[in-house]
């Protein structure tokens, strides 16, 4: 007998006992089965199936009603040739990349900004307080500022421009069709602004401090110090929260819906919404799943740089 | 260098060094956090003002409610049974967290601790289902959610935020599990354990404080989720909260006051986990996007 089951197990006497130990044997000699096997399963069952039959139905004409149909590379055919398709494109990349600048932007301010509070309990309390957008529902986020910006009085954006008599009448923010855009972008970033800020905070704080005590004794000013070992330290940081913030909003759905449902006219309708609207709407499967199928395509090509340069580049 | 050189620098070091100082000043640094704070919370603070307020004092046109009343929050959660959304969310956050955890928890000590035949591959599909994008997956989940009789029901949004956060929590699991010297867990085998037992009594306790962020994500990442719930959903008997709150946004008209009622709702048990669980949040994020 081995040293490891002599000192693991008792002899296996009742039937229970001869049970447990078989089934702790079996979990030994299959540990990867055990730990990895029910996640496994469970990710090819959720996901990797229905991940099939999208690609599997973009390949198929489906109507409402009738039998649905092998069509080939037909829907994607018809997607590229829509003009509205490059429309949505084009929102979607305004909206996505808006977004992204403004919350990484804003972001980094206010984690310098919190970096430079002495006061420990004070650093907490600012980035506690400033989490707070980014943790009420996104959904909720949408209705909160939709209320904002309500195109009657009752806005609160109406009522205090037109108490500071800066406008005379009410202004239909989201109704308007380039302000709808600018609203919904300004909304998505607000509430990805501390996604930002707690990972460029943590990045701020890996810089070792002897770095900073060293360029002081060499004479180096505030600004050589910030763009020779802020910046420096900062960069693979700024390129994980620029990947993971645009590939985020680009695939938004919780924002735009509740705020506009797409409108006024198309104006703020980008993919998520234009997926939405084929697919449950219309009942357009084999559409919507192409256009599905072009997204991932996109998200894939990112996400493949995100794990090879940037995942990689982390590893000093 | 010349004399007109050093001269130069010297005046610019000054002034550089007098606008970066004046930048770092506490004062400049407070200021800007104040807008900042002011910026996110004022939002916010307006939404609790207008649910103080009755969905017809909305049109009085003043910021601040007159007669303050909680009338709004008795008419959405009573009147428009709007507590069962929030009996659903919960069922959903907690069931979703458990689920995830079990499976997610070993996985991740999986790819910290063993080299198989695969495992670089394997590892990677978790990582690109993480980064998939859930909105290509809604008509399918709504077919297959409708073969199997799941359309309405809990199951089936449950079934669905497992899928969307599985990934992400193995990915966090991993790294925290990274993060603790694997001779522990050797040297206990070593002592006799067995492989399991080395996981459960060795590793696990030491990740802890990474189970525990992974579970507040879980929880608080499956009680914002709005898009598969939309899918799944038309009937407030399993409607989660963050879809429920749109039965106030009518196609004409919106109930200001009872909407921002029923969005506080939603908001404040998110602000509660936020304030308590600040830390555990910021080491789930970070190690949820970082390689450790």
């Amino acid at each position: 007998m081995s040293l490891e089951s002599e000192t693991s197990f008792t002899i296996p006497e009742t039937k229970y006992e001869k049970i447990r130990y078989r089934a702790s044997q079996f979990a030994n000699d299959h540990i990867l089965l055990v730990l990895l096997g029910p996640a496994i399963l469970a990710i090819t069952a959720i996901f990797v199936y229905p991940v099939f039959y999208l690609f599997r139905q973009s390949l198929y004409l489906t109507i409402p009603g009738s039998v649905e149909r092998f069509v080939g590379i037909q829907n994607f055919v018809t997607m590229f040739q829509r003009a509205s398709f490059w429309d949505y494109f084009l929102n979607t990349l305004i909206y996505s990349f808006g977004s992204l600048v403004i919350s990484l932007g804003t972001g980094l301010v206010i984690a310098l900004a919190i970096n430079h509070v002495t006061h420990s309990k004070l650093r907490d309390v600012y980035s506690t307080l400033l989490m707070f957008s980014w943790a009420i529902p996104l959904a909720v986020v949408a209705l909160i500022w939709k209320w904002m910006f309500t195109g009657n009085q009752l806005g609160f954006f109406n009522m205090a421009l037109m108490d500071l008599g800066l406008i005379s009448s009410p202004i239909s923010w989201l109704a308007t069709q380039q302000f709808a855009m600018l609203a919904v972008t300004l909304t998505d970033a607000w509430a990805r602004m501390p996604f930002a800020m707690l990972l460029l905070l943590a990045g701020l704080q890996s810089i070792p401090e002897h770095m900073y005590d060293a360029a002081k004794v060499d004479g180096a000013t505030t600004f050589q110090t910030f763009r020779a070992i802020t910046v420096q330290y900062l960069r693979p940081y700024i390129a994980i929260v620029a990947l993971i913030n645009w590939m985020f909003a680009f695939r938004a759905f919780a924002v735009v819906f509740p705020m506009t449902k797409g409108g006024p006219g198309t104006s703020t309708t980008i993919f998520s919404i234009h997926i939405y609207r084929e697919g449950m709407i219309n009942f357009n499967y084999g559409y919507a799943s192409a256009v599905a199928v072009f997204i991932i395509g996109i998200t894939l090509v990112v996400a493949t740089f995100y794990v090879t340069k940037v995942m990689g580049g982390m590893e000093e | 260098m010349s004399n007109a050189d050093e001269g130069y620098e010297r005046l610019s070091y000054e002034t550089r060094q007098g606008f970066w100082d004046l930048l770092e000043s506490p004062k400049v640094i407070h200021f800007v956090l104040a807008i900042a704070v002011l910026t996110v919370i004022v939002p916010i603070f307006w939404e609790v003002l207008t649910s103080l307020k009755t969905n017809e004092a909305v049109y009085n046109l003043t910021y601040f409610p007159r007669n303050p009343t909680l009338s709004s929050y008795y008419e959405v959660l009573i009147g428009e049974s709007y507590w069962r959304a929030v009996v659903n969310s919960v069922i959903i956050s907690t069931a979703t967290t458990i689920a995830v955890i079990i499976l997610a928890v070993p996985a991740g000590y999986a790819f910290s601790r063993y080299r198989f035949r695969g495992d670089n591959v394997l590892f990677i599909g978790v990582l690109f289902s993480r980064l998939f994008p859930p909105i290509g997956l809604i008509v399918p989940y709504y077919q297959i959610m409708s073969w199997l009789g799941l359309l309405n029901s809990l199951p089936g949004i449950i079934i669905a935020q497992v899928y969307l956060w599985l990934p992400l929590m193995i990915y966090i699991m991993r790294n925290f599990f990274m993060s603790i010297p694997t001779d522990l867990d050797e040297s206990a085998r070593v002592d006799g354990c067995t492989q399991l037992q080395a996981f459960r009594k060795i590793a696990l306790p030491l990740a802890l404080p990474g189970v525990a962020a992974s579970a507040i994500l879980t929880f608080l990442y499956s009680w914002r989720e709005f898009l598969f719930s939309l899918i799944v959903t038309t009937d407030l008997k399993s409607m989660p909260i963050s879809v429920a709150v749109y039965q106030f946004v009518g196609d004409v008209s919106v109930q200001w006051a009872s909407l921002a009622a029923a969005s506080v709702i939603a908001i404040v048990p998110t602000i509660l986990v936020v304030v308590f669980f600040q830390r555990y949040i910021v080491s789930g994020l970070t190690a949820g996007a970082l390689k450790e």
